[in-house]
């Protein structure tokens, strides 16, 4: 097992955006995470990759408890994550961007360039590598988040709705790039709200609601799931009539 | 071909920070010698403040108290126990990283103003201290240092041997921020600067990296606290400690272009004579040079936000992409 979650509860004053969220991970995989609005698929994140420190449970990765790790501690074990809210360093080209991340394995300058050219190669950005990250518009931004995080190397990458913005076209290549980092053997999770994109790429997927996971399957399955319709459509009312 | 341009961009920095040793020696008189080593002096003084809040976009507004450490450190030493100098500025620099790992360590968690506000509150405390301790630092009599002219004293006669000194020192550290621009530190630093949650999660452990930034530009500037000290050859708290001298680090930096190398140096190279000139020359109305200084920084922060060094590279850089369309255009 890459990742283990064991019994995960996340709260905030008194609400629990994450309550009792328990699941394992096998290498190689592609694991959809989706949810109405608010259901705690970010706040996991945070948990998974210790920018949140856990209310309770413990997370396991590679053999090795990392919760009560700093995230900066579980980016160097293997761990990154893109942001939902794109976070470019502005004032940095794209290539100096990724070369942060790429220092997260090296501390030689030639070595961390190589690095992050590769990764802007690998989500199609080595075209921009040279222009300021606030020049960027919000599709580049996006892959700029993800060759900044590819940059670290990780073993396991969660990816925050990535495709969130995007048009059609910018989306089906997203998919291609996410397929390819998979097939070059990364793990993913990845928090997505366009469907169609989810289950076509997710080898299994994990529905969270009001911070609870409710159901966990195939593609297939979980669109039959009654826990999910009910959570996404709401509960059929059944009048009755004396 | 644009970015030989840049470079060469660059290479022109370069020789004007080389070339500037020259000066000195074509200066008619000590006036203008003078002149050139404060010149010199703050110029190094700057960049050494710009190698941790230049990167990291994080002010110190107290940077005078490395100055005062690195200036009471050698003085104290050499007066009292005739300790040479240029140990007495090793030891000053080991003081000044220990205040700084004691300070930094505690106040660089803390966010924007709240930091600032805490280096403000040091170089206080410190010159409160330096004040009280009349046994040790003479309190606000201040302390002389007397003229007795040799190379272990770092004393001299004539302007010339502090020019060179002052020179090379403000060399070392401008090299040094060059070097950081091409490093881990450098990126992880400016990463930080721009978004810390975001750096994190790259892998950078930002207090570590700000505190050692922060610990080699506290040592950077105790350095030049010492060349001060032995340059003047009188130390008082009252200015030596004052929120003056500390606004002076950011001012050239500002001016110039923090964040960039040799920002600080062009800064420090135009508002230092400038403000020399000024009070010698507008001497008539008290005051005048204040005013006619205080005019021209607002008119660079107002039209020049970044600073002049960046402004000229955009120039450039527009200059040459004109060219460059024109040869295309041509071909």
């Amino acid at each position: 097992m890459l990742l283990k979650i064991d019994n995960v509860t996340k709260r905030f004053g008194g609400l629990a955006a994450v309550s009792e969220v328990s699941f394992e991970l096998e290498e190689g995989i592609i694991l959809g995470l989706i949810g109405p609005n608010g259901a705690g698929k970010s706040t996991l994140f945070g948990c998974i990759n210790g920018t949140l420190p856990l209310s309770e449970g413990t997370v396991t990765f590679d053999g090795k408890v990392i919760s009560g790790n700093k995230s900066f501690q579980n980016a160097k074990l293997g761990i990154a994550r893109s942001y939902q809210i794109v976070q470019p360093f502005g004032n940095m080209t794209a290539l100096q961007n990724a070369m942060v991340g790429a220092f997260c394995k090296t501390n030689n300058y030639k070595e961390a360039e190589q690095i992050a050219l590769r990764s802007l190669e690998t989500v199609k950005l080595i075209k921009k590598k040279d222009v300021v990250a606030k020049h960027l518009n919000l599709g580049e931004r996006k892959k700029l988040e993800i060759a900044k995080a590819l940059s670290t190397q990780p073993k396991l990458l969660l990816l925050d709705e990535v495709m969130a913005g995007l048009n059609t076209t910018e989306v089906l290549e997203m998919v291609g790039i996410i397929k390819s980092l998979n097939t070059a053997g990364i793990t993913i999770i990845i928090i997505e709200h366009i469907m169609e994109a989810i289950m076509n790429i997710s080898d299994r997927i994990i529905v969270l609601s009001f911070g609870k996971k409710i159901a966990e399957g195939s593609p297939e399955e979980i669109s039959q799931d009654p826990h999910v319709i009910e959570a996404y459509f709401g509960v059929e009312e059944v009048e009755e009539h004396a | 071909m644009l970015k030989k341009l840049l470079n060469i961009n660059n290479s022109v920095l370069w020789a004007i920070a080389f070339l500037s040793i020259l000066v000195p020696f074509f200066l008619p008189n000590r006036y203008f010698q003078d002149i050139a080593v404060l010149t010199f002096l703050w110029a190094g003084l700057s960049s050494s403040w710009n190698f941790y809040s230049g990167y990291c976009g994080r002010l110190s507004i107290g940077h005078a108290a490395f100055l005062g450490i690195g200036a009471y450190s050698s003085t104290i030493l050499y007066v009292n126990y005739g300790i040479s100098p240029w140990i007495g500025m090793v030891i000053g620099g080991v003081f000044s990283a220990l205040a700084a790992l004691l300070i930094g360590g505690t106040t660089l968690r803390l966010k924007g103003t709240f930091f600032v506000l805490s280096t403000v509150a040091f170089a206080e405390i410190l010159k409160t201290i330096a004040i009280v301790s009349k046994d040790l630092t003479a309190g606000s009599l201040g302390m002389m240092i007397p003229y007795d002219p040799s190379f272990a004293n770092m004393i001299f006669q004539g302007k010339i041997p502090f020019a060179i000194i002052t020179w090379a020192y403000m060399m070392i550290v401008i090299i040094l921020c060059v070097r950081l621009e091409k490093s881990k530190l450098g990126y992880s630093l400016i990463a930080v600067g721009e978004n810390q949650e975001a750096a994190e999660n790259l892998g950078v452990n930002s207090t570590r990296v700000m505190l050692i930034s922060y610990v080699v530009s506290a040592v950077l500037t105790s350095i030049g606290g010492t060349l001060f000290a032995q340059y003047i050859m009188f130390i008082e708290p009252m200015s030596l400690m004052s929120v003056g001298y500390s606004v002076n680090f950011i001012l050239y930096a500002i001016a110039g272009g923090m964040g960039t190398a040799f920002g600080p140096m062009v800064g420090a190279f135009i508002l230092v004579p400038v403000t020399n000139l000024l009070r010698g020359y507008l001497s008539f109305i008290s005051g005048l040079h204040g005013f006619v200084l205080g005019m021209l920084l607002i008119i660079i922060l107002l039209f020049r936000p970044d600073g002049i060094l960046p402004q000229l590279k955009g120039f450039v850089r527009k200059l040459m992409n004109r060219n460059k369309n024109n040869e295309e255009k041509g071909e």
